[in-house]
């Protein structure tokens, strides 16, 4: 049995003009195992969050059903509580409570509670128990927000965009700390908007817009189903037929800016480079500056709605 | 549970902006009005028309001559001079004691504005002057007071009277006496309402109510908790209140102090519900600042707390009798400066114990813990 359970869910706002609804998300299903990171990926706004804060219980859904274990989680919220933790996106605690007070409190509101020095050497924030949180940058207050998410030693981790606004160093590390506590044996729900922190850390991802979960599996999968999987990009002085180049098999699209610059989008990478070596040599045509890119989720994504992820 | 209170505790004494709203802010008056020595000021001027000239109006006058607080002046010829001289500011108070006043008991002061009206039974009148707010609370208070005493005396036997006579003469009201309750009061109100409607809608800015909601922790156990450290804040604020105007500025408390006590609680109950209403209704800190500012700033300077509300016009007055923080002071004032007893002060506990209700049914319908 799957450990989360989400079946048909649909959240409708009412829109503040208070004539018609707003559909933040629109019948969605999925499943997460065990010991897995899932991770929801997708632009601000595609209902990300929503749809965590329905799993965890602080939304109540307009339709469909949550489980967790097997427990609906708007019907038995409070035998739910104890299984979860929850990070929630831009939360700030106690402002004038010591980290180490602060996890001592939220410890007493659990049937079980792990000791405040092991969380925090978790993120590495021992040496700051005795800090206030106005006196951590903004990576360590991300830091201690989801070692706070640890303090009942739940089964099922929520992390709503954990790393959102961090710099890639900080981001890096938190990915570090967030395997760390996968490997623990704890599940991990994380939401994102950095496509190469899902395809990092993510065992399954699912893409939503729009309220939708419009694909869901590995990024490896997710990127080897891609009608494209890579991109070649290359500088040509010379001029030469387009039409031409687009007939060479494999080449599914080619852009060219005002530089010579050319974007080719191709199937695969390893059969269309030879065709396009020929075709080259065919034409008098150097190839400058010549460069191959896999696709990434980014990509998955483009091709799945047409539009970037962050614009 | 207790945990969570003491942690609230903690958070309260480490935040500089609670303890100067809860603690300095209301040490700070008490410590301006103390320095102000309001009976250098003067004494009350009085006169008196003796019109009865009997045994009995004879000791009234004798006992009146003995509070050091009250000055006779000369009578002038006639009632109409004396009320040109309490116009002109020369004198504070006219007594006049009617011709039957050996005859006929019991007597009561009364208040007669401008021209003096046929009473019930003969009363010892009392004229004076609305404007002049501070003498008026005094000696009026020394007045009625004296006269209720002897009143009593009366109804047993004339020793009882020589004896009360003896008890209010000992007994010295200053300024701060009267002014100590209302700064009690008004500090229970401030930091109850400011406190908690700050408080609670920085944890919803801040979304830390929606992370305990995440928790198993209960909101009614959040709300005791809410409510038991401020009920702590109060008992310290009560005491380092009293304990700084007795032992700096010799101020005399008359009644019970744990009637005191009794009193702020039940008055901190009302604010603090007052609180989570303003919490529940504001959308964010700013609107919850300004809002209990607006709730509190009126109470203030209506209720009491420096000035008496009969000097306000009527139709205010008796609006300013509706208000939670009105009976809240007349009771502790009763409590603190006549030594007024629980049955004395029923009237406005009362009162308070409606605002209670009023107060909690209006936080239930507007506070909501998740947004």
């Amino acid at each position: 049995m799957s450990i989360i359970e989400v079946k048909g869910l649909v959240k409708k706002f009412k829109t503040p003009d208070k004539k018609g609804d707003l559909i933040a998300v629109n019948g969605i299903s999925f499943s997460v195992e065990k010991g897995e990171i899932f991770g929801l990926l997708g632009p601000n706004g595609a209902g990300k969050t929503t749809t965590l804060e329905i799993i965890e219980g602080l939304q109540d859904p307009t339709s469909g059903e949550t489980l967790i274990k097997g427990i609906n989680t708007h019907k038995e919220l409070s035998k739910v509580k104890n299984l979860i933790g929850i990070q929630l996106q831009s939360s700030a605690y106690y402002e004038f409570l010591k980290l180490g007070e602060i996890l001592e409190l939220f410890g007493t509101f659990y049937h079980k509670a792990i000791e405040p020095d092991k969380l925090l050497d978790i993120v590495q924030l021992r040496d700051k128990k005795k800090a206030l949180i106005k006196q951590l940058s903004g990576g360590q207050q991300q830091r201690f927000s989801i070692c706070a998410a640890l303090v009942n030693d739940p089964e099922v981790v929520f992390l709503d965009e954990p790393t959102t606004g961090l710099d890639p160093q900080a981001r890096r590390s938190m990915w570090e700390f967030i395997k760390k506590i996968n490997e623990q044996g704890k599940t991990i729900v994380i939401t994102t908007h950095y496509m190469e922190e899902a395809e990092y850390l993510c065992n399954r991802v699912g893409i939503m817009d729009q309220g939708k979960i419009i694909s869901l599996d590995t990024p490896k999968n997710l990127i080897r189903n891609l009608h494209s999987s890579a991109r070649i990009n290359f500088y040509a002085d010379e001029q030469f037929d387009i039409d031409l180049l687009k007939s060479v098999n494999g080449i599914l699209e080619v852009k060219n800016d005002v530089n010579h610059k050319y974007h080719l989008k191709v199937t695969q990478s390893n059969e269309v480079l030879p065709k396009l070596y020929k075709w080259a040599e065919q034409n008098n045509v150097f190839m400058q500056e010549l460069e191959v890119v896999t696709a990434g989720l980014e990509d998955v994504f483009i091709e799945l709605t047409g539009k970037k992820l962050r614009d | 549970m207790l945990k969570l209170i003491w942690a609230n505790i903690k958070m309260t004494f480490r935040d500089k902006q609670a303890v100067f709203w809860s603690l300095a802010f209301p040490l700070m008056f008490i410590i301006i009005f103390g320095l102000f020595d309001f009976t250098k000021m003067g004494s009350a001027n009085y006169i008196i028309f003796d019109n009865a000239n009997s045994d009995l109006s004879l000791q009234f006058q004798q006992g009146l001559s003995d509070i050091e607080f009250l000055k006779k002046i000369d009578s002038p010829e006639n009632l109409d001079l004396a009320k040109e001289q309490l116009q002109a500011g020369d004198v504070d108070i006219i007594i006049v004691i009617p011709d039957s006043f050996a005859s006929n008991l019991p007597v009561s002061a009364q208040q007669i504005q401008g021209n003096p009206l046929p009473f019930n039974p003969s009363p010892i009148e009392v004229i004076y002057d609305e404007s002049n707010v501070t003498v008026n609370q005094l000696a009026l208070g020394v007045v009625d007071k004296f006269v209720d005493q002897m009143n009593m005396g009366i109804a047993n036997t004339p020793k009882v009277f020589s004896y009360t006579t003896e008890s209010i003469q000992s007994k010295e009201i200053k300024y701060i006496d009267i002014i100590m309750p209302g700064i009690l009061a008004m500090a229970i109100m401030m930091s109850a309402v400011i406190g908690i409607s700050t408080g609670i809608s920085q944890y919803r800015e801040r979304k830390l109510l929606k992370r305990l909601s995440a928790t198993p922790l209960k909101v009614r156990n959040f709300l005791i908790a809410e409510v038991s450290s401020y009920l702590f804040l109060n008992l310290i604020q009560i005491t380092l209140i009293i304990l700084v105007a007795q032992q700096v500025f010799d101020v005399n408390v008359y009644g019970n102090i744990f009637l005191i006590y009794g009193i702020c609680i039940v008055g901190s109950l009302i604010f603090l519900n007052l609180g989570f209403a303003v919490a529940g209704y504001a959308k964010n800190t700013k609107t919850a600042e300004s809002l209990s500012q607006v709730i509190t700033m009126p109470m203030m300077f209506f209720s009491g707390v420096f000035f008496s509300p009969e000097a306000l016009p009527a139709i205010v007055g008796k609006i300013v009798k509706f208000l939670p923080l009105t009976p809240m002071i007349e009771a502790l004032r009763a409590v603190s400066v006549n030594g007024e007893v629980l049955k004395d002060i029923w009237t406005q506990l009362a009162f308070m114990a409606g605002w209670i209700i009023l107060s909690f049914l209006i936080a239930w319908k507007v506070f909501k813990f998740k947004d």
